[in-house]
């Protein structure tokens, strides 16, 4: 199944777009999206240790399955206010 | 908890701090506390010349509305609007406002402080930080 990937600030930067797709498997979870990403992605390698994954605008953890029709984020440690 | 004790937006206006008081402002209100967070003109001894925000904004709206709806839900008889800038913002200009009114200045300081915590925890914002010779993603809470 093909999921929508956000990525922002520095992850934006490393993919060089906003926007991107990737195909996984059924059942796959955050953790193993992310790692298909980084393999397309060298550039988000570094970043990994320090991001946070969104599901749906939710913060989840990188164990959660990914839902069909998902979007996934990739959000850098924020730095508002 | 309804939404007239709410009020949340991301956007690229200049933040107008007085609006927010009056939107906040209640009969039953003893206190108006504002925190306003502002562009510094350097950081580690370099210049800053202007900041750039960036925001997952449909996340970052929910997001606010969540913090917001925690500080009404801890300290009931608070109201609460939330704004964050997004885009350039110039040297002393406000990138975030919160404005609270309670009747009374303990609970509004707890709850402004509880906001701004917050916000600069779990808030889908991002700063890129523009000097002489070039910019970058501030990757720490500051």
């Amino acid at each position: 199944m093909r999921i929508e990937v956000l990525c922002f600030a520095a992850a934006r930067d490393a993919i060089g777009a906003m926007r991107t797709e990737i195909d996984i498997e059924p059942g796959t979870t955050v953790g193993s999206a992310l790692v298909a990403l980084v393999t397309r992605y060298p550039a988000l390698e570094s970043l990994v240790p320090s991001l946070r994954v969104a599901l749906n605008e939710e913060f989840v953890a990188t164990s959660v399955s990914v839902p069909e029709g998902a979007t996934l984020a990739l959000l850098p440690p924020v730095s508002g206010g | 908890m309804t939404d007239a004790r709410l009020h949340v937006a991301i956007t690229p206006a200049p933040l107008d701090v007085g609006a927010l008081q009056d939107l906040v402002a209640r009969p039953g209100a003893g206190a108006i506390l504002s925190f306003v967070g502002t562009v510094r003109d350097e950081k580690l001894g370099r210049r800053v010349l202007h900041i750039d925000y960036e925001a997952y904004e449909s996340m970052a709206e929910r997001v606010l509305r969540q913090i917001g709806t925690e500080m009404c839900v801890r300290w009931p008889e608070c109201t609460a609007a939330l704004v964050h800038r997004i885009g350039r913002v110039e040297i002393g200009a406000a990138s975030i406002a919160i404005v609270v009114s309670t009747p009374h200045r303990a609970e509004g300081f707890e709850a402004l402080r509880y906001g701004i915590e917050a916000v600069k925890r779990d808030l889908p914002v991002w700063k890129r930080e523009h000097f002489e010779d070039g910019a970058v993603w501030v990757q720490e809470g500051s």
